[in-house]
């Protein structure tokens, strides 16, 4: 499990330098994945809307220097008193999905809000739910604003909720299912002190998880 | 020698009534919490049926005796509830006012101002597994509630063989075998369990008194008598009643599994300690004690300890039985919880006795409050995981994404309430509990082969098996039914678009 751990950041680090080399003074984001851990019976997962299960991640392009400004920051939550883990978890840099890497939240729609302390430009954001079992998390939105209260000011940079069943706006994007190497999502450049990750329930049950939100950008 | 401590007569009534209440309050609020299970929600269609009809049609293949449904359509009636108003919560309200008598049984049944009884009933009240099954529209709560009343009847008459007496049994037994075909099980156990608490359990000339032909008479008689009256719809349709012993062979056959087989050890493992996903399952420290009180009680020769002898070797009989069988699904074990409960305060009531120091008194008096604190604390997180597949508790529930496919249903039917919406349910086995939730609806239709299933307004059947011109002229939608069963929910498009406008 080390070793794989150790191949993958050194095969991010050439990645890395590769395009940094092509790109001056940009260099794509690179994601640090936990090693792949699938227990129990998959559960067949039918969306609509599912992106390929072999999709590639895409290249995100951000400034050097440019790193995960979520790590130990703080969180809250809708659901103030999560019954299995810690808010805490989803910024503490363990991405790995077994018992004691997640929170699980509430039924219904939940969502989870990291406070990055200033506002900042986010260039990408990478989310894990839980990746131990096949799964999909139903309207999955990603949010970003210096407003706390997410009422003024509030950019979506991801919206898979088909039907507009969460209230929050008809998405576009493809559902997609849970991996270990998580969800990068390109944030273009979005100026805010806030981000906001809402899911409703997964395709095995009406939970919702998080394992880890990073968040890639500049103070 | 069993000495039980003395308790007052009002504190003993009243702590009696207040485990109740509680044990009401958690069914009547678990009844609202999980959405209705297959077997439950088919069962709920024959009452709404037998409350439109005023006729119950026994199928001996797939339907159980009709005791639940009578008991329901006359509650029902009293509470002035008709069939047009039948909700998830109030079909489940037979197996809630059953699980109070079988509370009331367990507290006061023994006749006795018995600290053993009080302890029973609180751990039955609180605990996951009775809270779930005492508000469950399947027949376990009025058959845990008939079983008991059988088995104490019984002993009576054991004890007293009157002909007033075999009637009361005789009539017991009948309604356990109008309610549930399991009742064979149920009545073995009781006469094992009856025989073994004798002093002289196989003493002949007793066996040739019980055995006398006027009372067994009565027995049968009232048996037949009730029998009969039940398995003929109130002697509106003989022809059931030779279908009440065909669905025997055809229980028999079940017993070896069709599907739901398991091992041997699946009812003791429900209990035993378990982490899925996070959520911690497990009563250890219940389940011990109640071990600890079977071996008390199996070791115990004492007139006064009687009742809790007979109570627990009925449920364990079931239990062993049960286990034996290859077909097994969690709610059989209700009637087993019942003894379970008994032996588990059997064991701490050794505590509690006068011999012993206040300090050997207040600790086990300590243990007792965080045993029933731990089993409450498992029924919240069984109910905070009310229909989720790591509930050890349930089985094949219906997922909780099932309910987002009715809600989606009632929202397209709001989009042109004047329009019927037209539904079209593909599969053999009908999406159940969907059945349930479109019976108003004058406009579904059900058809057996998936492929042959019509585009209408709403087509819904199991994931590639329904016709694939749908998408031509549908959008398709999934929506989980249970663990591993998906289905296809295709909305014609011109519908999905008005739809979507709506939510604009």
């Amino acid at each position: 499990m080390t070793n794989k751990i150790i191949s993958l950041l050194a095969l991010s680090a050439f990645a890395t330098s590769a395009f940094a080399d092509h790109h001056g003074e940009k260099a794509a984001i690179v994601v640090e994945f936990p090693p792949p851990f699938l227990i129990g019976t998959p559960v067949q997962v039918n969306l609509p809307h599912l992106e390929d299960a072999g999709a590639p991640a895409p290249v995100i392009m951000a400034p050097k220097g440019t790193i995960n400004i979520a790590k130990d920051k703080e969180v809250t939550s809708s659901d103030d008193f999560p019954i299995i883990g810690d808010l805490s978890y989803a910024t503490d840099g363990d991405k790995e999905s077994e018992e004691g890497y997640f929170v699980e939240l509430a039924p219904g729609l939940q969502w989870i809000q990291v406070d990055l302390e200033k506002s900042s430009t986010v260039y990408g954001v990478s989310m894990w739910h839980f990746h131990t079992q096949k799964r999909a998390y139903n309207d999955v939105i990603l949010q970003i604003s210096d407003d706390e209260a997410f009422k003024t000011g509030v950019t979506t940079v991801f919206n898979n909720d088909h039907d507009n069943s969460s209230g929050l706006g008809k998405g576009a994007d493809k559902a997609y299912l849970e991996t270990n190497k998580g969800k990068l999502i390109d944030a273009r450049g979005i100026k805010g002190q806030y981000v906001r990750l809402y899911s409703a329930g997964n395709t095995s049950n009406e939970m919702n998880h998080v394992v880890e939100v990073e968040v890639y950008g500049t103070n | 020698m069993f000495r039980s401590p003395k308790i007052n007569s009002y504190l003993f009534v009243a702590v009696g009534v207040a485990v109740i209440a509680a044990g009401m309050f958690l069914r009547v609020q678990n009844a609202d919490r999980r959405i209705l299970h297959s077997d439950e929600a088919v069962q709920a269609f024959q009452l709404w049926e037998l409350m439109n009809t005023g006729h119950y049609e026994y199928d001996p293949v797939d339907k159980h005796g009709p005791l639940l449904y009578y008991t329901s359509l006359v509650l029902n009636k009293i509470t002035g509830i008709d069939a047009l108003e039948l909700s998830q919560k109030n079909v489940r309200l037979v197996s809630i006012v059953a699980s109070a008598g079988l509370l009331y049984l367990i507290a006061f049944g023994s006749r006795k101002r018995d600290p053993v009884a009080l302890m029973a009933a609180a751990l039955f009240a609180l605990s996951p597994l009775p809270v779930i099954y005492g508000a469950y529209f399947v027949q376990e709560a009025l058959f845990a509630l008939l079983g008991f009343l059988a088995l104490y009847t019984f002993s009576d008459y054991w004890k007293n063989p009157t002909c007033l007496r075999a009637g009361r049994f005789g009539l017991w037994a009948a309604a356990l075998f109008a309610t549930k075909e399991t009742a064979v099980v149920h009545i073995f156990a009781l006469f094992v369990a009856t025989v073994v608490v004798q002093w002289k359990p196989f003493d002949l000339a007793e066996w040739k008194v019980r055995a006398s032909l006027k009372p067994v008479s009565v027995a049968i008689g009232v048996f037949i008598a009730i029998w009969i009256f039940f398995f003929t719809a109130a002697l509106s349709d003989f022809g059931q009643l030779t279908d009440s012993f065909k669905a025997f062979i055809n229980y028999a056959d079940r017993s070896q599994g069709q599907g739901h087989e398991k091992s041997i050890a699946y009812y003791s493992s429900l209990f035993w300690p378990r982490t899925i996903e996070g959520a911690r399952w497990g009563e250890a420290p219940f389940i011990l004690l109640a071990f600890v009180g079977f071996g008390l009680l199996a070791l115990n020769r004492d007139k006064r300890s009687r009742h809790y002898r007979l109570s627990v070797f009925y449920g364990v009989t079931c239990f062993v039985v049960y286990s034996l069988i290859p077909y097994k699904t969690p709610w059989l074990m209700l009637s087993s919880y019942v003894s379970f409960a008994y032996a588990a305060a059997f064991a701490l009531s050794r505590f509690l006795v006068p011999r012993n120091t206040i300090w050997v008194r207040l600790t086990a008096s300590c243990v007792v409050v965080l045993i029933c604190w731990h089993q409450y604390q498992s029924t919240k997180l069984a109910n905070y995981y009310a229909a989720d597949a790591r509930n050890p508790y349930l089985y094949q529930h219906t997922s909780p994404q099932f309910s987002k496919l009715v809600r989606r249903i009632a929202d397209l039917e709001a989009v042109n309430p004047a329009a019927k919406l037209a539904i079209a349910v593909g599969g053999d086995d009908n999406a159940w509990p969907l059945p349930w939730y479109l019976r108003e609806n004058p406009t579904v239709g059900y058809w057996p082969d998936p492929g042959q299933t019509p585009a209408l307004d709403v087509v819904i059947g199991p994931t590639g098996a329904l016709p694939s011109s749908l998408s031509e002229t549908h959008i398709v939608e999934y929506h989980g039914l249970r663990v591993n069963i998906v289905l296809e929910c295709w909305i014609r498009t011109e519908l999905w678009d008005a739809f979507m406008k709506t939510r604009e």
